[in-house]
């Protein structure tokens, strides 16, 4: 069995910069996000961007954000524990920390850190067309039967840009600027938000899936932000040009 | 719109004039409008003005540079479509026959609303950092990947607004060199693909016009063409799948085409008839999308129209002749009204430098964030 990778970005929101910063660089096909209870309930795909783990070495489980592997996640393993610092170092059994969102009424916050957040929209019980943000009368018919529903948490990259400015004037969370994307859900509404990710990884026609992200700490809770982020696989639309 | 002229126009060139107030911009885009309409502010029966930035009560404080005849005063708002929603006004008011002559005022200071903004809060809302530059980039990008668009496209459109803009003394920015695609592309990044100098800048600055029923030009003007305005169309958004509600720009392309189609409708012309047209270039790609949503050329041939200079000057229809918002500047509220400006110059015949010879028919395009689409067709009989 070979070498198992790791990101090491201690927290999301807190700048990557600041992290070890060893990257391996590996393109991993499974990545398991670590909760902090130490299990692994999230799923997905993206580079790996942490540093190499020796089998046989141990990762405080708070710290890391995700594992990966080359190949298939070994179910049920335990996380080797490793030697580089790390910027955080709260106890694994400390209850995770409250998150509020940035905007009311924008998208939802599971308890679950594992889980996406969905974003919170309208379905026009007359003519089914569906919305966000959400709205009382309908757009399309004027309907005021209108009904709320959860939206996402994944789509399609319509668009983008990279802004070269700081992210909310907060050099620390994207010093180089940041992403911003519009974003057809399947349920019809296209969206528009701020990308997660590096501007390599924008593409026109990807697959892209909301997530929260720590925008600032205060003393009780976290304010998060929703953003998109590039996933690989499915509903990838060929290049035009 | 069949009773509506154009009896003068006035500008206080656009720049950063952080020296100076709204009301001394504004006082000297007023009296030469009033000058150059042979008219003093005792005619006028009426007043419409437009800005985006200045505090409530600006527009009725700032009239009061022109005197106080206790006339009807309204202040306009519709974002970069300010100064032209302030010029509809006017005209549908004379067209109504309510009034026979009118004032139409846009001013803006962009430095005063920046320094101010900077000692008030943070950006507290996703909405906040979207910004039209990002906005319009996500056209950019889009259209590149369905058209196979580059950017040098963008760069050509900018550097004939810049040539443009170095021949108009009322232009933001005149370079002293000609503008190459090179340096276009070069300028800073602001949000890829759209560079600093393809987009418009920070600006300050005021315009104005007089509006007047066509009897009262040709008594007062006896020896000056006739210029009118024979449609004025705006309006805003229809509802259509793929409709973003969110961030300070929107702006279906549909809207363009709507507004412009009914506009031509009014005017009785169509695209082919028109000699110069001004347009919303607040970014490039604008001016690009609507050489084709206002019918100057076929649904993807904008690209293949640049290459060939069709909108340049000397080419089919010059666009953006007097710098457009990238070169004369967008401080916002009187950013329409420089268009009319320009317009009445060339109808005239009195452009100068970038004179479109014998120009007779022109198209006045602009957006407003939320949005809105204004168009206006003026013709010299």
């Amino acid at each position: 069995m070979s070498n198992f990778h790791a990101t090491l970005e201690p927290e999301r929101g807190v700048p990557a910069a600041r992290s070890p910063g060893r990257r391996c660089g590996a393109r991993t096909t499974d990545v398991a996000r670590a909760q902090r209870s130490g299990r692994h309930g999230y799923s997905g795909s993206r580079r790996c961007s942490g540093s190499r783990i020796g089998i046989g070495e141990t990762i405080e489980t708070s710290t890391v954000l995700a594992v990966c592997r080359e190949g298939s996640w070994p179910g049920g393993l335990r996380l080797p524990q490793h030697r580089v610092p790390v910027y955080t170092t709260r106890d694994v059994a400390q209850e995770p920390r409250k998150r509020i969102p940035l905007a009311a009424g924008e998208f939802t916050v599971p308890d679950d850190p594992g889980q996406p957040p969905r974003l919170l929209g309208t379905r026009c019980e007359r003519c089914g067309e569906q919305f966000y943000p959400r709205r009382v009368v309908c757009a399309k018919c004027l309907s005021e039967q209108t009904a709320d529903v959860e939206l996402g948490p994944r789509g399609i990259l319509y668009s983008f840009t990279f802004v070269e400015m700081p992210f909310f004037g907060a050099p620390d969370t994207a010093p180089a600027g940041y992403g911003v994307g519009q974003i057809d859900l399947p349920e019809g509404p296209r969206v528009q938000f701020p990308l997660a990710g590096a501007r390599e990884e924008f593409r026109v026609g990807r697959a892209v899936e909301l997530e929260l992200d720590t925008l600032r700490k205060e003393t009780e809770h976290d304010v998060v932000i929703a953003r998109f982020r590039p996933v690989g696989g499915e509903g990838n639309e060929p290049d035009a040009s | 719109m069949n009773n509506v002229a154009i009896l003068g126009v006035g500008m206080h060139r656009f720049g950063l004039w952080a020296d100076r107030s709204n009301a001394a911009m504004a006082r000297e885009a007023g009296l030469e409008a009033l000058r150059d309409a042979g008219i003093s502010f005792a005619d006028v029966q009426a007043a419409y003005v437009g800005h985006i930035w200045a505090p409530v009560t600006a527009a009725v404080r700032v009239m009061k540079e022109f005197g106080l005849t206790g006339i009807p005063i309204q202040r306009i708002e519709n974002a970069s479509a300010t100064g032209s929603a302030a010029f509809r006004e006017a005209c549908l008011a004379v067209e109504s026959g309510r009034y026979e002559i009118v004032m139409v005022l846009g001013f803006d200071s962009m430095t005063r609303m920046l320094k101010q903004a900077a000692r008030g809060p943070k950006p507290e809302g996703v909405e906040d950092i979207i910004l039209p530059s990002a906005f319009f980039a996500m056209w950019a990008t889009r259209r590149m990947h369905e058209r196979g668009t580059r950017p040098e496209h963008l760069a050509r459109i900018a550097v004939k607004n810049w040539n443009n803009g170095a021949l108009n003394p009322n232009s933001q920015r005149q370079a002293d060199s000609a503008i190459t695609v090179e340096k276009v592309l070069a300028s800073r990044m602001v949000a890829w693909p759209l560079t600093t100098m393809m987009s418009c800048p920070v600006g300050d600055g005021a315009a104005a016009a007089i509006i007047a029923r066509p009897e009262i030009a040709r008594r007062l003007q006896p020896g000056r063409p006739l210029l009118r305005v024979v449609a004025s169309e705006l309006q805003s958004e229809r509802y259509a799948p793929g409709h973003v509600f969110q961030g300070p720009v929107v702006g279906p392309a549909q809207m363009t085409r709507d507004a412009a189609q009914v506009a031509y409708d009014e005017a009785g012309i169509g695209p082919e008839d028109l000699d110069i047209v001004q347009v919303h270039d607040a970014f490039a790609i604008e001016e690009l999308e609507y050489y084709e949503l206002l019918g100057f050329c076929g649904e993807g041939e904008a690209e293949k129209a640049i290459e060939e200079g069709w909108f340049e000057p000397g080419g089919r229809t010059p666009f953006s002749t007097d710098g457009g918002l990238i070169a004369r500047g967008h401080p916002g509220g009187p950013t329409g009204l420089a268009q009319i400006w320009e317009t009445v110059h060339q109808l005239r015949g009195t452009a100068g430098k970038r004179q479109v010879p014998n120009a007779r028919a022109a198209l006045c395009h602009m957006m407003g964030g939320g949005s809105v689409c204004a168009a206006h067709v003026l013709v010299r009989d």
